[in-house]
């Protein structure tokens, strides 16, 4: 055999092979997916935002007693189940989804106070009104146009109050697939005539986001964080759940790689170029080989809760919780870490808007 | 703690020949109506329970005593009081009986404000740190608070003679207002008979002049009582 010279691979950690990071530890023996490079407080604050698989994480931090911030609480004295039928403590304001990075760039942005937030449409349908931002906050719709704006410029409010509390932001990123007003650009959150409005292809456009512009979002959403909160860090994650719908004309299988692949590039790249913005890969935890798709339900899209649960302990074992607490952790809040978020992620609903496509399948 | 219910059978004897012509019933504002009452030389029966035992939810319908709240002496007490003063019964068939009960906007609304928020969009413009909820999210918190008072009044209804009469206009607050509206909805969407001032056109349909105020500045007076109850048996 020829004596090789020493070489760069001859040091590197059993993780970083397939045989001894993957294959061999299995599923279960999955270690070091994800180290937070950042040293946080103890009693560090998460907000979270983005596609529906990031209500998995506002559930587990929520479970844990952990820092999640809830710039937009319910009114006091709503209970749990009446909050969550509005929507409240979902994701920390009353953002709903938010499946591209145009429309978090755009929600950014008139938090900040940069546009007009009475700009983008309302939906009027029959007697309720649906904000085009969000429309499916309001479960039966809002009861007047004064009402929808209203409505919006409270959740721009909290939604900045959310960024201004938080020393992480996490937001997952959704899908590359949207829909935007041809004349101004701004971003829909969901294809017109799907959850409200009437589509109209002279002034309402398919796009399919690249990478370019992602990336361009992206920058421009940090931007507009640090310009309310200049300490907070970025925190990209992408959602594994496939898409319910493609209009690329691609079959939705490619479409959903070709989408999921440019949003994986994206996030990783923009987390090695700045220090601030970090990647956890959820998406891998669920997607890749090892599972051989067991974490998907029967329908292959939703992800079962044992795959939250996974997703979500290799989170807060990458976490690094070692900088100074501001204040003393609340017995409770030690009690609630110990017990972990496994039985709470577990069993609750999801409010995916975008499933909602998969009423528009003709087969 | 649970009380007995009465057996009917030994319960005080009912002397319908000479019973007042008028129970009133409700929170701090039968005071007004009572004295108004007194005032149109009308003789009432009165069963007053403070705004914080109508905003429990607790009191209940009950086949003798004709309300009750189950474990409560101090409630009993003064049903018992009142069901005395109107001779055995508190509710007879076809017999004016006024409530000012099923709003309680004085309990109900500071508790909903804690975190900043407003049913009237333009505290948005006034207050930076507001919060705006829909009419549906203020209505569901209305709904759980009220609701067992409303069933409570509906049940009434069918017993007597009952009108709802809503509580005086104290301010110009737009969410106070906009509860009030809501609950006299809610309360003839039962098939109620409601009394609201907010929709008089006139005094008794605009914030409580001082003359029309009682020493506290919250509640209206004798006066108020008095121009409400010439309002119900005039209109």
């Amino acid at each position: 055999m020829t004596k090789l010279s020493p070489n760069p691979y001859q040091s590197l950690p059993a993780i970083a092979y397939w045989r001894t990071g993957v294959a061999e530890p299995g599923l279960d023996g999955l270690t070091g997916l994800w180290a937070s490079p950042w040293v946080l407080p103890a009693d560090a604050r998460f907000a979270t935002f983005g596609s529906c698989f990031a209500q998995h994480i506002s559930r587990a931090l929520k479970a844990r007693a952990m820092g999640w911030v809830d710039g937009e609480p319910a009114p006091s004295g709503a209970p749990p189940k009446m909050a969550a039928h509005f929507n409240y403590g979902v994701f920390s304001a009353r953002t709903a989804n938010i499946y591209s990075a145009a429309q978090f760039r755009l929600l950014l942005a008139l938090a900040t106070g940069q546009g007009n937030p009475d700009q983008p449409e309302v939906w009027q349908d029959g007697s309720v009104f649906r904000d085009s931002l969000r429309p499916m906050i309001e479960p039966d719709g809002f009861v007047s146009l004064t009402e929808a704006l209203a409505s919006r410029r409270s959740m721009l409010r909290g939604f900045a109050r959310a960024i201004r509390a938080a020393d992480v932001v996490v937001f997952t990123l959704g899908l590359t697939e949207g829909w935007e007003d041809i004349a101004t650009g701004l971003p829909f959150a969901a294809c017109p005539g799907t959850q409200g409005g009437v589509f109209d292809p002279a002034r309402h456009r398919f796009v399919n986001y690249r990478a370019a512009s992602i990336r361009a979002d992206l920058e421009a959403s940090l931007s507009h964080i640090h310009s309310l909160n200049p300490e907070a860090r970025l925190l990209l994650t992408v959602s594994p759940v496939p898409l319910t719908a493609s209009a690329s004309g691609q079959h939705v299988l490619v479409a959903t790689t070709r989408s999921k692949s440019v949003l994986r590039g994206v996030a990783g790249e923009l987390a090695e170029d700045d220090a601030r913005v970090d990647y956890f890969p959820s998406y891998e935890v669920i997607t890749g080989a090892p599972t051989a798709s067991r974490f998907f339900e029967e329908n292959l899209r939703s992800v079962r809760p044992e795959g939250v649960a996974t997703v979500m302990s290799h989170f807060f074992a990458g976490l690094n919780l070692t900088g100074p607490a501001r204040a003393p952790l609340t017995d409770n809040a030690k009690a609630a870490r110990v017990a972990a978020a496994r039985a709470a992620v577990a069993d609750e609903e999801l409010a995916c808007e975008e499933a909602m496509l998969e009423a528009f399948n003709a087969a | 703690m649970q009380l007995e219910p009465l057996n009917p059978a030994t319960a005080a004897p009912v002397d319908a020949t000479d019973h007042p012509a008028m129970l009133i019933f409700g929170d701090s504002h039968t005071a007004a109506l009572n004295l108004g009452a007194q005032a149109e030389r009308i003789e009432t029966g009165l069963l007053y329970l403070s705004g914080n035992i109508w905003h429990t939810g607790l009191i209940q319908p009950h086949a003798t005593l004709g309300l009750d709240q189950p474990g409560s002496r101090y409630v009993r007490r003064r049903v018992t009081d009142a069901r005395d003063a109107m001779k055995g019964v508190l509710f007879r068939k076809d017999e004016p009986v006024i409530a000012s009960a099923g709003y309680h906007l004085g309990r109900l609304l500071p508790p909903m404000t804690h975190h900043g928020h407003s049913s009237d969009a333009t505290a948005l413009d006034r207050d930076p740190d507001a919060s705006f909820m829909s009419a549906a999210v203020f209505e569901a918190l209305i709904t759980l608070r009220r609701r067992s008072v409303w069933r409570l009044l509906k049940h009434v209804g069918t017993l007597c003679d009952l009108t709802v009469v809503a509580p005086p206009i104290l301010s110009d607050d737009a969410m106070q207002a906009m509860a009030a509206r809501l609950i006299t909805r809610r309360l003839r969407a039962l098939g109620l008979n409601v009394f609201d001032p907010r929709e008089v056109d006139g005094p008794l349909g605009q914030p409580l002049p001082d003359a029309w105020r009682s020493d506290d500045g919250v509640h209206g007076n004798a006066a108020y009582g008095q121009a409400v109850i010439q309002y119900l048996t005039t209109e």
